[in-house]
Protein backbone atom coordinates (compact mmCIF):
# COMPACT_ATOMS: atom_id res chain seq x y z
CA UNK A 1 0.00 0.00 0.00
CA UNK A 2 1.41 3.31 -1.10
CA UNK A 3 1.07 6.61 0.71
CA UNK A 4 -0.56 9.39 -1.30
CA UNK A 5 2.78 11.12 -1.83
CA UNK A 6 4.39 7.88 -2.91
CA UNK A 7 1.56 7.18 -5.37
CA UNK A 8 1.90 10.63 -6.92
CA UNK A 9 5.65 10.28 -7.18
CA UNK A 10 5.38 6.87 -8.81
CA UNK A 11 2.61 7.99 -11.14
CA UNK A 12 4.80 10.86 -12.29
CA UNK A 13 7.41 8.24 -13.19
CA UNK A 14 4.75 6.40 -15.21
CA UNK A 15 4.67 3.47 -12.83
CA UNK A 16 1.67 1.53 -14.09
CA UNK A 17 1.09 -0.21 -10.74
CA UNK A 18 0.84 3.13 -8.98
CA UNK A 19 -1.46 4.46 -11.71
CA UNK A 20 -3.70 1.47 -11.25
CA UNK A 21 -3.64 1.87 -7.46
CA UNK A 22 -4.65 5.51 -7.81
CA UNK A 23 -7.39 4.59 -10.25
CA UNK A 24 -8.74 1.80 -8.06
CA UNK A 25 -8.80 4.10 -5.07
CA UNK A 26 -10.75 6.93 -6.65
CA UNK A 27 -12.57 5.42 -9.62
CA UNK A 28 -15.75 4.28 -7.77
CA UNK A 29 -16.35 7.72 -6.28
CA UNK A 30 -15.48 9.50 -9.53
CA UNK A 31 -17.72 7.17 -11.50
CA UNK A 32 -20.55 8.15 -9.16
CA UNK A 33 -19.88 11.79 -10.03
CA UNK A 34 -19.67 11.03 -13.74
CA UNK A 35 -23.01 9.24 -13.59
CA UNK A 36 -24.61 12.31 -12.06
CA UNK A 37 -23.28 14.61 -14.74
CA UNK A 38 -24.14 12.38 -17.67
CA UNK A 39 -27.25 10.85 -19.12
CA UNK A 40 -26.24 7.23 -18.99
CA UNK A 41 -23.60 4.74 -18.01
CA UNK A 42 -21.92 4.77 -21.39
CA UNK A 43 -21.35 8.51 -21.32
CA UNK A 44 -20.20 8.27 -17.73
CA UNK A 45 -17.61 5.69 -18.73
CA UNK A 46 -16.35 8.00 -21.45
CA UNK A 47 -16.05 10.91 -19.04
CA UNK A 48 -14.35 8.74 -16.42
CA UNK A 49 -11.87 7.50 -18.99
CA UNK A 50 -11.09 10.98 -20.31
CA UNK A 51 -10.93 12.34 -16.81
CA UNK A 52 -8.37 9.81 -15.59
CA UNK A 53 -6.25 10.25 -18.69
CA UNK A 54 -6.18 13.99 -17.91
CA UNK A 55 -5.43 13.26 -14.28
CA UNK A 56 -2.42 11.12 -15.13
CA UNK A 57 -1.28 13.53 -17.84
CA UNK A 58 -1.47 16.63 -15.68
CA UNK A 59 -0.66 15.13 -12.30
CA UNK A 60 2.59 17.08 -12.41
CA UNK A 61 0.49 20.24 -12.09
CA UNK A 62 -0.95 19.10 -8.77
CA UNK A 63 0.71 21.41 -6.26
CA UNK A 64 -0.16 19.62 -3.04
CA UNK A 65 -1.99 22.76 -2.04
CA UNK A 66 -5.25 20.94 -1.41
CA UNK A 67 -6.26 17.33 -1.15
CA UNK A 68 -5.55 15.02 -4.05
CA UNK A 69 -9.13 13.82 -4.00
CA UNK A 70 -10.37 17.38 -4.32
CA UNK A 71 -8.11 17.96 -7.31
CA UNK A 72 -9.18 14.70 -8.94
CA UNK A 73 -12.81 15.53 -8.28
CA UNK A 74 -12.46 18.98 -9.83
CA UNK A 75 -10.69 17.53 -12.86
CA UNK A 76 -13.45 14.99 -13.29
CA UNK A 77 -16.17 17.64 -13.02
CA UNK A 78 -14.33 19.82 -15.54
CA UNK A 79 -14.10 16.85 -17.89
CA UNK A 80 -17.83 16.23 -17.53
CA UNK A 81 -18.56 19.90 -18.19
CA UNK A 82 -16.29 19.96 -21.26
CA UNK A 83 -18.00 16.81 -22.47
CA UNK A 84 -21.30 18.67 -22.56
CA UNK A 85 -19.85 21.93 -23.81
CA UNK A 86 -18.99 20.05 -26.96
CA UNK A 87 -22.54 18.83 -27.24
CA UNK A 88 -24.54 21.80 -26.08
CA UNK A 89 -23.84 24.76 -28.28
CA UNK A 90 -25.73 27.18 -26.16
CA UNK A 91 -27.82 27.18 -23.08
CA UNK A 92 -31.24 28.64 -23.44
CA UNK A 93 -31.60 31.86 -21.57
CA UNK A 94 -34.51 31.30 -19.28
CA UNK A 95 -36.38 33.61 -17.05
CA UNK A 96 -36.42 32.79 -13.42
CA UNK A 97 -39.64 31.02 -12.75
CA UNK A 98 -41.34 30.88 -9.50
CA UNK A 99 -40.55 27.46 -8.20
CA UNK A 100 -43.17 25.56 -6.40
CA UNK A 101 -42.28 25.09 -2.81
CA UNK A 102 -41.62 21.47 -2.04
CA UNK A 103 -43.97 20.08 0.50
CA UNK A 104 -43.07 17.79 3.33
CA UNK A 105 -44.29 14.75 1.34
CA UNK A 106 -41.64 15.36 -1.29
CA UNK A 107 -38.98 15.58 1.36
CA UNK A 108 -40.10 12.21 2.63
CA UNK A 109 -40.03 10.73 -0.86
CA UNK A 110 -36.52 12.02 -1.51
CA UNK A 111 -35.42 10.70 1.85
CA UNK A 112 -36.84 7.27 1.13
CA UNK A 113 -35.39 6.98 -2.38
CA UNK A 114 -31.98 5.39 -2.80
CA UNK A 115 -29.11 7.26 -4.40
CA UNK A 116 -29.52 5.08 -7.49
CA UNK A 117 -33.17 6.07 -7.82
CA UNK A 118 -32.38 9.73 -7.38
CA UNK A 119 -29.56 9.34 -9.88
CA UNK A 120 -32.04 8.03 -12.44
CA UNK A 121 -34.22 11.13 -12.03
CA UNK A 122 -31.21 13.43 -12.28
CA UNK A 123 -30.00 11.67 -15.40
CA UNK A 124 -33.35 12.30 -17.03
CA UNK A 125 -32.94 16.06 -16.65
CA UNK A 126 -32.01 18.04 -19.75
CA UNK A 127 -28.25 18.57 -20.03
CA UNK A 128 -28.22 22.22 -18.95
CA UNK A 129 -30.46 21.63 -15.96
CA UNK A 130 -28.44 18.66 -14.88
CA UNK A 131 -25.15 20.56 -15.07
CA UNK A 132 -26.41 23.45 -13.02
CA UNK A 133 -28.22 21.24 -10.53
CA UNK A 134 -25.13 19.12 -9.92
CA UNK A 135 -22.79 22.08 -9.68
CA UNK A 136 -25.07 24.08 -7.43
CA UNK A 137 -26.84 21.56 -5.23
CA UNK A 138 -24.33 18.74 -4.91
CA UNK A 139 -21.00 20.43 -5.54
CA UNK A 140 -21.88 23.70 -3.83
CA UNK A 141 -20.76 26.17 -6.49
CA UNK A 142 -22.25 29.65 -6.44
CA UNK A 143 -24.25 30.90 -9.42
CA UNK A 144 -21.43 33.25 -10.28
CA UNK A 145 -18.96 30.37 -10.35
CA UNK A 146 -21.35 28.25 -12.38
CA UNK A 147 -21.79 31.13 -14.80
CA UNK A 148 -18.02 31.35 -15.24
CA UNK A 149 -17.65 27.61 -15.67
CA UNK A 150 -20.47 27.15 -18.16
CA UNK A 151 -20.06 30.55 -19.83
CA UNK A 152 -23.59 31.58 -18.97
CA UNK A 153 -24.94 34.47 -17.00
CA UNK A 154 -25.61 34.26 -13.30
CA UNK A 155 -29.33 34.69 -13.98
CA UNK A 156 -29.32 31.84 -16.46
CA UNK A 157 -27.69 29.65 -13.88
CA UNK A 158 -30.40 30.55 -11.40
CA UNK A 159 -33.17 29.91 -13.89
CA UNK A 160 -31.66 26.60 -14.93
CA UNK A 161 -31.54 25.53 -11.30
CA UNK A 162 -35.08 26.67 -10.79
CA UNK A 163 -36.23 24.67 -13.79
CA UNK A 164 -34.20 21.70 -12.71
CA UNK A 165 -35.84 21.71 -9.31
CA UNK A 166 -39.26 22.06 -10.85
CA UNK A 167 -38.63 19.17 -13.23
CA UNK A 168 -37.32 17.02 -10.43
CA UNK A 169 -40.36 17.79 -8.32
CA UNK A 170 -42.64 16.69 -11.12
CA UNK A 171 -40.72 13.48 -11.51
CA UNK A 172 -40.82 12.86 -7.77
CA UNK A 173 -44.56 13.49 -7.75
CA UNK A 174 -44.94 10.83 -10.41
CA UNK A 175 -42.93 8.42 -8.30
CA UNK A 176 -45.11 9.31 -5.31
CA UNK A 177 -48.27 8.57 -7.27
CA UNK A 178 -47.03 5.22 -8.51
CA UNK B 1 -33.61 30.35 -1.80
CA UNK B 2 -36.15 29.29 0.72
CA UNK B 3 -35.56 27.07 3.70
CA UNK B 4 -37.40 24.07 2.21
CA UNK B 5 -35.28 24.12 -0.91
CA UNK B 6 -32.18 24.18 1.20
CA UNK B 7 -33.44 21.19 3.08
CA UNK B 8 -34.13 19.25 -0.12
CA UNK B 9 -30.69 20.20 -1.40
CA UNK B 10 -29.21 18.93 1.83
CA UNK B 11 -30.95 15.58 1.39
CA UNK B 12 -29.64 15.29 -2.18
CA UNK B 13 -26.15 16.24 -1.04
CA UNK B 14 -26.22 13.67 1.73
CA UNK B 15 -27.47 10.93 -0.56
CA UNK B 16 -24.61 11.51 -2.99
CA UNK B 17 -21.93 12.27 -0.43
CA UNK B 18 -20.61 8.75 -0.31
CA UNK B 19 -22.21 7.52 -3.52
CA UNK B 20 -19.85 5.12 -5.27
CA UNK B 21 -20.27 2.85 -8.26
CA UNK B 22 -17.66 0.40 -9.42
CA UNK B 23 -16.84 1.20 -13.05
CA UNK B 24 -16.51 -1.65 -15.57
CA UNK B 25 -13.07 -3.18 -15.94
CA UNK B 26 -12.67 -2.20 -19.58
CA UNK B 27 -12.47 1.48 -18.59
CA UNK B 28 -9.18 0.88 -16.83
CA UNK B 29 -7.95 -1.20 -19.77
CA UNK B 30 -8.69 1.71 -22.10
CA UNK B 31 -7.00 4.20 -19.80
CA UNK B 32 -3.95 1.99 -19.48
CA UNK B 33 -3.81 1.52 -23.24
CA UNK B 34 -4.07 5.27 -23.81
CA UNK B 35 -1.36 5.99 -21.29
CA UNK B 36 0.99 3.49 -22.85
CA UNK B 37 0.47 4.96 -26.30
CA UNK B 38 -2.12 2.48 -27.41
CA UNK B 39 -5.58 3.67 -28.09
CA UNK B 40 -8.03 0.90 -27.63
CA UNK B 41 -6.76 -1.75 -25.35
CA UNK B 42 -4.34 -4.48 -26.09
CA UNK B 43 -4.92 -6.97 -28.82
CA UNK B 44 -5.54 -9.85 -26.48
CA UNK B 45 -7.47 -7.95 -23.81
CA UNK B 46 -10.76 -8.91 -25.41
CA UNK B 47 -11.42 -12.65 -25.17
CA UNK B 48 -14.11 -12.53 -27.85
CA UNK B 49 -11.68 -10.96 -30.32
CA UNK B 50 -9.06 -13.48 -29.42
CA UNK B 51 -11.44 -16.43 -29.76
CA UNK B 52 -12.74 -15.26 -33.13
CA UNK B 53 -9.25 -14.62 -34.42
CA UNK B 54 -8.21 -18.07 -33.27
CA UNK B 55 -11.25 -19.55 -35.02
CA UNK B 56 -10.39 -17.79 -38.27
CA UNK B 57 -6.79 -18.98 -38.12
CA UNK B 58 -7.88 -22.54 -37.36
CA UNK B 59 -10.36 -22.58 -40.22
CA UNK B 60 -7.74 -21.14 -42.56
CA UNK B 61 -5.23 -23.77 -41.45
CA UNK B 62 -7.80 -26.50 -41.81
CA UNK B 63 -8.66 -25.42 -45.32
CA UNK B 64 -5.01 -25.02 -46.19
CA UNK B 65 -4.13 -28.49 -44.93
CA UNK B 66 -6.96 -30.02 -46.90
CA UNK B 67 -5.86 -28.24 -50.02
CA UNK B 68 -2.36 -29.59 -49.60
CA UNK B 69 -3.73 -33.06 -49.01
CA UNK B 70 -5.75 -32.74 -52.14
CA UNK B 71 -2.94 -31.38 -54.27
CA UNK B 72 -0.70 -34.15 -52.95
CA UNK B 73 -3.17 -36.81 -53.96
CA UNK B 74 -1.65 -37.93 -57.25
CA UNK B 75 1.84 -37.90 -55.79
CA UNK B 76 0.83 -39.84 -52.70
CA UNK B 77 0.31 -42.74 -55.02
CA UNK B 78 3.23 -44.17 -56.90
CA UNK B 79 3.77 -42.33 -60.16
CA UNK B 80 2.66 -45.40 -61.98
CA UNK B 81 -0.52 -45.50 -60.00
CA UNK B 82 -3.13 -47.84 -61.24
CA UNK B 83 -6.09 -49.56 -59.74
CA UNK B 84 -3.95 -52.64 -59.59
CA UNK B 85 -1.37 -50.76 -57.62
CA UNK B 86 -4.04 -49.32 -55.49
CA UNK B 87 -5.38 -52.71 -54.66
CA UNK B 88 -2.01 -54.05 -53.74
CA UNK B 89 -0.82 -51.02 -51.86
CA UNK B 90 -1.30 -50.97 -48.10
CA UNK B 91 -4.58 -49.51 -47.02
CA UNK B 92 -4.49 -46.51 -44.77
CA UNK B 93 -7.72 -47.64 -43.25
CA UNK B 94 -7.17 -51.05 -41.76
CA UNK B 95 -10.79 -51.29 -40.80
CA UNK B 96 -11.85 -51.84 -44.39
CA UNK B 97 -13.23 -55.35 -44.89
CA UNK B 98 -10.99 -57.62 -46.92
CA UNK B 99 -13.86 -58.93 -49.00
CA UNK B 100 -14.69 -55.48 -50.25
CA UNK B 101 -11.08 -54.90 -51.21
CA UNK B 102 -11.01 -58.03 -53.29
CA UNK B 103 -14.22 -57.23 -54.99
CA UNK B 104 -13.21 -53.70 -55.85
CA UNK B 105 -9.71 -54.37 -56.94
CA UNK B 106 -10.82 -57.28 -59.00
CA UNK B 107 -13.14 -55.18 -61.02
CA UNK B 108 -10.58 -52.50 -61.59
CA UNK B 109 -8.11 -54.86 -63.12
CA UNK B 110 -10.38 -55.39 -66.09
CA UNK B 111 -8.51 -53.92 -69.07
CA UNK B 112 -11.49 -53.85 -71.41
CA UNK B 113 -13.15 -51.04 -69.51
CA UNK B 114 -10.58 -48.60 -70.83
CA UNK B 115 -11.73 -46.96 -73.98
CA UNK B 116 -9.29 -44.10 -74.26
CA UNK B 117 -6.62 -45.70 -76.39
CA UNK B 118 -4.61 -42.55 -76.64
CA UNK B 119 -3.97 -42.67 -72.98
CA UNK B 120 -3.29 -46.37 -73.04
CA UNK B 121 -0.73 -46.00 -75.76
CA UNK B 122 1.84 -44.00 -73.81
CA UNK B 123 4.86 -46.10 -74.45
CA UNK B 124 6.71 -45.28 -71.28
CA UNK B 125 3.72 -44.03 -69.42
CA UNK B 126 2.48 -45.81 -66.40
CA UNK B 127 -0.66 -47.75 -66.35
CA UNK B 128 -3.21 -45.34 -64.96
CA UNK B 129 -6.88 -44.72 -64.69
CA UNK B 130 -6.46 -41.02 -65.38
CA UNK B 131 -8.29 -39.92 -68.45
CA UNK B 132 -10.17 -43.14 -68.78
CA UNK B 133 -13.88 -43.45 -69.01
CA UNK B 134 -15.67 -46.37 -67.63
CA UNK B 135 -18.31 -48.12 -69.54
CA UNK B 136 -21.73 -48.13 -68.07
CA UNK B 137 -21.77 -51.60 -66.67
CA UNK B 138 -18.64 -51.06 -64.67
CA UNK B 139 -19.37 -47.52 -63.65
CA UNK B 140 -20.96 -48.39 -60.36
CA UNK B 141 -18.04 -50.50 -59.33
CA UNK B 142 -15.59 -47.81 -60.32
CA UNK B 143 -17.45 -45.23 -58.36
CA UNK B 144 -17.35 -47.59 -55.41
CA UNK B 145 -13.61 -47.81 -55.82
CA UNK B 146 -13.25 -44.07 -56.10
CA UNK B 147 -15.29 -43.49 -53.00
CA UNK B 148 -13.42 -46.15 -51.13
CA UNK B 149 -10.14 -44.59 -52.14
CA UNK B 150 -11.36 -41.28 -50.84
CA UNK B 151 -12.26 -42.79 -47.53
CA UNK B 152 -8.89 -44.44 -47.33
CA UNK B 153 -6.92 -41.29 -47.89
CA UNK B 154 -9.08 -39.02 -45.84
CA UNK B 155 -8.13 -39.58 -42.22
CA UNK B 156 -10.27 -36.76 -40.89
CA UNK B 157 -13.38 -37.91 -42.62
CA UNK B 158 -14.03 -34.64 -44.32
CA UNK B 159 -14.68 -36.34 -47.59
CA UNK B 160 -18.30 -36.33 -48.47
CA UNK B 161 -20.47 -35.78 -51.45
CA UNK B 162 -18.97 -32.34 -51.95
CA UNK B 163 -15.43 -33.48 -51.48
CA UNK B 164 -14.98 -36.47 -53.65
CA UNK B 165 -11.71 -36.94 -55.41
CA UNK B 166 -13.02 -38.32 -58.67
CA UNK B 167 -9.73 -39.53 -59.97
CA UNK B 168 -11.20 -41.65 -62.71
CA UNK B 169 -12.75 -38.73 -64.51
CA UNK B 170 -9.67 -36.57 -64.88
CA UNK B 171 -8.33 -36.43 -68.41
CA UNK B 172 -4.59 -36.58 -68.80
CA UNK B 173 -2.38 -34.04 -70.44
CA UNK B 174 -0.84 -35.43 -73.57
CA UNK B 175 2.32 -33.43 -73.14
CA UNK B 176 4.86 -36.18 -72.65
CA UNK B 177 7.64 -33.80 -71.74
CA UNK B 178 5.61 -32.38 -68.97
CA UNK B 179 4.85 -35.78 -67.61
CA UNK B 180 1.54 -37.18 -66.73
CA UNK B 181 -0.73 -34.47 -65.40
CA UNK B 182 -4.35 -34.64 -64.58
CA UNK B 183 -6.34 -31.88 -66.18
CA UNK B 184 -8.97 -30.49 -63.91
CA UNK B 185 -12.24 -30.10 -65.59
CA UNK B 186 -14.03 -26.81 -65.21
CA UNK B 187 -17.46 -28.31 -65.60
CA UNK B 188 -18.71 -27.53 -62.20
CA UNK B 189 -22.02 -29.18 -62.71
CA UNK B 190 -20.57 -32.48 -63.73
CA UNK B 191 -21.09 -35.23 -61.24
CA UNK B 192 -17.52 -36.24 -61.92
CA UNK B 193 -16.00 -32.93 -60.86
CA UNK B 194 -16.87 -32.34 -57.26
CA UNK B 195 -13.33 -31.61 -56.31
CA UNK B 196 -12.82 -28.28 -54.51
CA UNK B 197 -10.92 -25.75 -56.52
CA UNK B 198 -8.12 -23.76 -54.92
CA UNK B 199 -8.09 -20.07 -55.73
CA UNK B 200 -5.35 -17.56 -55.06
CA UNK B 201 -6.00 -13.87 -55.50
CA UNK B 202 -4.03 -10.65 -55.45
CA UNK B 203 -6.20 -7.56 -55.29
CA UNK B 204 -6.21 -3.89 -54.43
CA UNK B 205 -9.14 -2.00 -52.95
CA UNK B 206 -9.32 1.76 -53.05
CA UNK B 207 -12.05 2.79 -50.66
CA UNK B 208 -13.64 5.57 -48.68
CA UNK B 209 -14.52 5.40 -45.02
CA UNK B 210 -17.61 7.31 -43.99
CA UNK B 211 -18.51 8.74 -40.61
CA UNK B 212 -22.04 9.47 -39.53
CA UNK B 213 -20.80 12.68 -37.92
CA UNK B 214 -20.72 16.16 -39.43
CA UNK B 215 -17.46 17.04 -37.75
CA UNK B 216 -15.46 14.31 -39.36
CA UNK B 217 -14.84 14.08 -43.05
CA UNK B 218 -14.78 10.93 -45.05
CA UNK B 219 -11.32 9.52 -45.47
CA UNK B 220 -9.74 7.57 -48.32
CA UNK B 221 -7.89 4.35 -47.76
CA UNK B 222 -6.25 1.61 -49.79
CA UNK B 223 -6.02 -2.09 -49.31
CA UNK B 224 -3.78 -4.73 -50.85
CA UNK B 225 -4.64 -8.31 -50.10
CA UNK B 226 -3.51 -11.80 -50.91
CA UNK B 227 -6.37 -14.23 -50.64
CA UNK B 228 -6.82 -17.94 -50.81
CA UNK B 229 -10.10 -19.73 -51.25
CA UNK B 230 -11.72 -23.03 -51.89
CA UNK B 231 -14.60 -23.46 -54.26
CA UNK B 232 -17.00 -26.30 -53.45
CA UNK B 233 -19.36 -26.51 -56.36
CA UNK B 234 -21.12 -23.14 -56.27
CA UNK B 235 -19.97 -22.21 -52.80
CA UNK B 236 -16.64 -20.92 -51.68
CA UNK B 237 -14.69 -20.08 -48.56
CA UNK B 238 -12.11 -17.33 -48.69
CA UNK B 239 -9.48 -16.05 -46.30
CA UNK B 240 -6.13 -14.35 -46.61
CA UNK B 241 -4.03 -11.45 -45.46
CA UNK B 242 -4.49 -7.82 -46.35
CA UNK B 243 -2.75 -4.56 -45.58
CA UNK B 244 -4.88 -1.46 -45.18
CA UNK B 245 -3.26 1.95 -45.56
CA UNK B 246 -5.39 4.72 -44.08
CA UNK B 247 -4.82 8.43 -43.72
CA UNK B 248 -6.74 10.94 -41.63
CA UNK B 249 -6.79 14.69 -41.76
CA UNK B 250 -6.18 15.12 -38.06
CA UNK B 251 -5.28 18.10 -35.96
CA UNK B 252 -4.87 19.49 -32.51
CA UNK B 253 -6.90 22.13 -30.72
CA UNK B 254 -4.82 23.33 -27.86
CA UNK B 255 -4.27 26.07 -25.34
CA UNK B 256 -0.71 26.73 -24.33
CA UNK B 257 1.48 28.99 -22.31
CA UNK B 258 3.80 30.93 -24.55
CA UNK B 259 7.10 31.62 -22.89
CA UNK B 260 7.90 35.36 -22.92
CA UNK B 261 10.98 35.43 -20.75
CA UNK B 262 11.70 36.09 -17.10
CA UNK B 263 11.54 38.89 -14.64
CA UNK B 264 13.41 39.22 -11.38
CA UNK B 265 11.16 38.84 -8.43
CA UNK B 266 12.45 40.76 -5.40
CA UNK B 267 11.99 38.60 -2.38
CA UNK B 268 14.19 40.56 0.05
CA UNK B 269 15.77 43.98 0.32
CA UNK B 270 18.69 44.59 2.64
CA UNK B 271 20.34 47.89 3.43
CA UNK B 272 24.03 48.36 3.99
CA UNK B 273 25.55 51.44 5.50
CA UNK B 274 28.51 52.66 3.51
CA UNK B 275 30.58 55.80 3.37
CA UNK B 276 28.28 56.96 0.64
CA UNK B 277 25.22 56.39 2.71
CA UNK B 278 22.74 53.56 2.93
CA UNK B 279 22.70 51.33 -0.13
CA UNK B 280 19.85 48.88 -0.66
CA UNK B 281 20.55 45.40 -2.00
CA UNK B 282 17.73 43.65 -3.85
CA UNK B 283 17.66 39.87 -3.61
CA UNK B 284 15.81 38.43 -6.55
CA UNK B 285 14.69 35.22 -8.11
CA UNK B 286 14.07 34.88 -11.82
CA UNK B 287 10.43 34.12 -12.56
CA UNK B 288 9.24 32.75 -15.89
CA UNK B 289 6.61 34.80 -17.66
CA UNK B 290 4.07 33.17 -19.92
CA UNK B 291 1.26 34.42 -22.04
CA UNK B 292 -1.79 32.19 -22.36
CA UNK B 293 -2.57 31.45 -25.98
CA UNK B 294 -5.95 29.85 -26.45
CA UNK B 295 -7.59 27.80 -29.13
CA UNK B 296 -4.63 27.24 -31.39
CA UNK B 297 -5.18 24.78 -34.19
CA UNK B 298 -2.55 22.74 -35.94
CA UNK B 299 -3.54 20.34 -38.74
CA UNK B 300 -1.81 16.98 -39.03
CA UNK B 301 -1.84 13.95 -41.29
CA UNK B 302 -2.30 10.76 -39.35
CA UNK B 303 -1.25 7.54 -41.03
CA UNK B 304 -2.36 4.06 -39.98
CA UNK B 305 -1.48 0.64 -41.34
CA UNK B 306 -3.60 -2.37 -40.46
CA UNK B 307 -3.12 -6.06 -41.04
CA UNK B 308 -6.47 -7.58 -41.96
CA UNK B 309 -7.58 -11.20 -41.83
CA UNK B 310 -10.96 -11.93 -43.40
CA UNK B 311 -13.06 -15.05 -43.54
CA UNK B 312 -15.76 -15.01 -46.19
CA UNK B 313 -18.37 -17.47 -47.26
CA UNK B 314 -19.82 -16.99 -50.69
CA UNK B 315 -21.76 -18.24 -53.65
CA UNK B 316 -20.30 -18.18 -57.15
CA UNK B 317 -22.04 -19.12 -60.36
CA UNK B 318 -20.15 -19.60 -63.56
CA UNK B 319 -21.51 -18.84 -67.01
CA UNK B 320 -18.87 -19.60 -69.63
CA UNK B 321 -15.95 -17.27 -68.97
CA UNK B 322 -17.87 -15.11 -66.60
CA UNK B 323 -18.74 -15.92 -63.06
CA UNK B 324 -20.60 -13.78 -60.61
CA UNK B 325 -20.56 -14.06 -56.91
CA UNK B 326 -21.76 -12.73 -53.59
CA UNK B 327 -19.98 -13.20 -50.31
CA UNK B 328 -19.84 -12.03 -46.76
CA UNK B 329 -18.13 -12.59 -43.48
CA UNK B 330 -16.10 -11.07 -40.67
CA UNK B 331 -12.70 -9.45 -40.98
CA UNK B 332 -10.31 -8.74 -38.17
CA UNK B 333 -7.97 -5.74 -38.38
CA UNK B 334 -4.86 -5.22 -36.28
CA UNK B 335 -3.01 -1.91 -36.21
CA UNK B 336 0.62 -2.63 -37.07
CA UNK B 337 1.90 0.89 -37.61
CA UNK B 338 0.80 4.44 -37.01
CA UNK B 339 2.34 7.82 -37.52
CA UNK B 340 0.69 10.69 -35.67
CA UNK B 341 2.73 13.89 -35.63
CA UNK B 342 3.12 15.68 -32.29
CA UNK B 343 2.50 19.34 -31.60
CA UNK B 344 5.75 21.23 -32.01
CA UNK B 345 6.12 23.89 -29.36
CA UNK B 346 9.05 26.10 -28.52
CA UNK B 347 11.23 24.62 -25.80
CA UNK B 348 9.80 26.62 -22.92
CA UNK B 349 6.19 26.74 -24.04
CA UNK B 350 3.78 24.60 -22.12
CA UNK B 351 0.56 22.93 -23.12
CA UNK B 352 -2.38 23.86 -20.93
CA UNK B 353 -5.00 21.77 -22.60
CA UNK B 354 -4.96 19.79 -25.78
CA UNK B 355 -7.64 18.04 -27.77
CA UNK B 356 -7.36 16.10 -30.96
CA UNK B 357 -9.72 17.45 -33.57
CA UNK B 358 -9.86 14.03 -35.17
CA UNK B 359 -10.14 10.97 -32.97
CA UNK B 360 -7.45 8.35 -33.14
CA UNK B 361 -8.14 5.00 -34.69
CA UNK B 362 -8.43 1.91 -32.56
CA UNK B 363 -5.77 -0.78 -32.41
CA UNK B 364 -8.07 -3.60 -33.36
CA UNK B 365 -11.46 -3.72 -34.94
CA UNK B 366 -13.93 -6.12 -36.42
CA UNK B 367 -15.74 -5.55 -39.64
CA UNK B 368 -18.65 -7.25 -41.30
CA UNK B 369 -17.82 -7.36 -44.98
CA UNK B 370 -20.27 -7.82 -47.81
CA UNK B 371 -19.24 -8.04 -51.43
CA UNK B 372 -20.62 -8.91 -54.83
CA UNK B 373 -18.77 -8.99 -58.10
CA UNK B 374 -17.73 -10.73 -61.24
CA UNK B 375 -14.72 -12.74 -62.36
CA UNK B 376 -13.77 -12.93 -66.00
CA UNK B 377 -11.59 -15.86 -67.03
CA UNK B 378 -8.89 -14.63 -69.40
CA UNK B 379 -6.92 -17.85 -69.33
CA UNK B 380 -7.62 -21.37 -68.20
CA UNK B 381 -6.26 -20.59 -64.74
CA UNK B 382 -6.35 -16.84 -64.62
CA UNK B 383 -9.27 -14.52 -64.03
CA UNK B 384 -9.78 -10.84 -63.56
CA UNK B 385 -11.98 -9.96 -60.64
CA UNK B 386 -13.84 -6.83 -59.71
CA UNK B 387 -16.00 -6.45 -56.66
CA UNK B 388 -17.67 -3.56 -54.81
CA UNK B 389 -17.20 -4.13 -51.09
CA UNK B 390 -19.11 -2.75 -48.14
CA UNK B 391 -17.57 -2.85 -44.67
CA UNK B 392 -19.43 -2.16 -41.48
CA UNK B 393 -17.28 -1.62 -38.41
CA UNK B 394 -18.81 -3.56 -35.56
CA UNK B 395 -17.38 -1.13 -33.06
CA UNK B 396 -16.21 2.17 -34.41
CA UNK B 397 -12.91 2.30 -36.25
CA UNK B 398 -12.21 5.28 -34.01
CA UNK B 399 -11.79 5.59 -30.30
CA UNK B 400 -15.10 5.09 -28.65
CA UNK B 401 -14.66 8.00 -26.29
CA UNK B 402 -14.85 10.33 -29.27
CA UNK B 403 -17.48 8.72 -31.37
CA UNK B 404 -20.34 7.54 -29.25
CA UNK B 405 -22.38 4.60 -30.34
CA UNK B 406 -21.79 5.45 -33.95
CA UNK B 407 -20.37 3.10 -36.49
CA UNK B 408 -18.12 3.86 -39.34
CA UNK B 409 -18.53 2.14 -42.64
CA UNK B 410 -16.46 1.79 -45.72
CA UNK B 411 -17.17 1.35 -49.39
CA UNK B 412 -14.47 0.17 -51.75
CA UNK B 413 -13.87 -1.36 -55.14
CA UNK B 414 -11.77 -4.50 -54.95
CA UNK B 415 -10.08 -5.49 -58.16
CA UNK B 416 -7.30 -7.85 -59.13
CA UNK B 417 -6.37 -11.23 -60.47
CA UNK B 418 -7.37 -14.73 -59.42
CA UNK B 419 -5.41 -17.86 -60.12
CA UNK B 420 -7.17 -21.20 -59.87
CA UNK B 421 -5.27 -24.47 -59.49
Amino acid sequence: MYSEEEIIKRCLNNDSHAQEALYRQYAPKMFGICLRFTRNKMEAEDVLQDGFIKIFTYLKDFKNEGSLEGWIRRTMINTAINFYKKKVKRYNELNIDKTELPDSDEENIIDKLSAEELLATIQELPDGYRMVFNLSVIEGFTHKEIGDILHISENTSKSQLSRARSTLQNKLKKIKNQ
Amino acid sequence: MNRDSKHIDEIFRKKFESFEVQPPEHVWNNIQASLSGNTSGTLFSNPVSLATLAAIILIALFLGLNVFKQSDLPSTQPSGFSPKDASSSPKTNPAQPAAEETSVSGSVREPDIIKNDAVQSFPEGPSTTFGKHFDDENATEKQTLAKKTILDIDPIGFAGPLYSFEMRSLPVSADRNAGLKPVISSHKNSTYDMKPELLLGLRVTPGVMFFPDDNIQKEANYRVDLSTGLQFRDFFVETGLGINFSKDNGGYDYDYKKYLGTYDDVYQVTFDSTENGIIPTYHTNPVDVYDSVKETYVPTKNHYTYLEIPLYLGFRKQVNRLSYFVKGGPAFALLIHKNIPDVNLAANDEIIDIKKSQPLRVNTNWQIVLGAGIDYRIHRNLSLSVEPVFRYYVRSAYERRYIKSRHTYDIGLRAGVLYNF
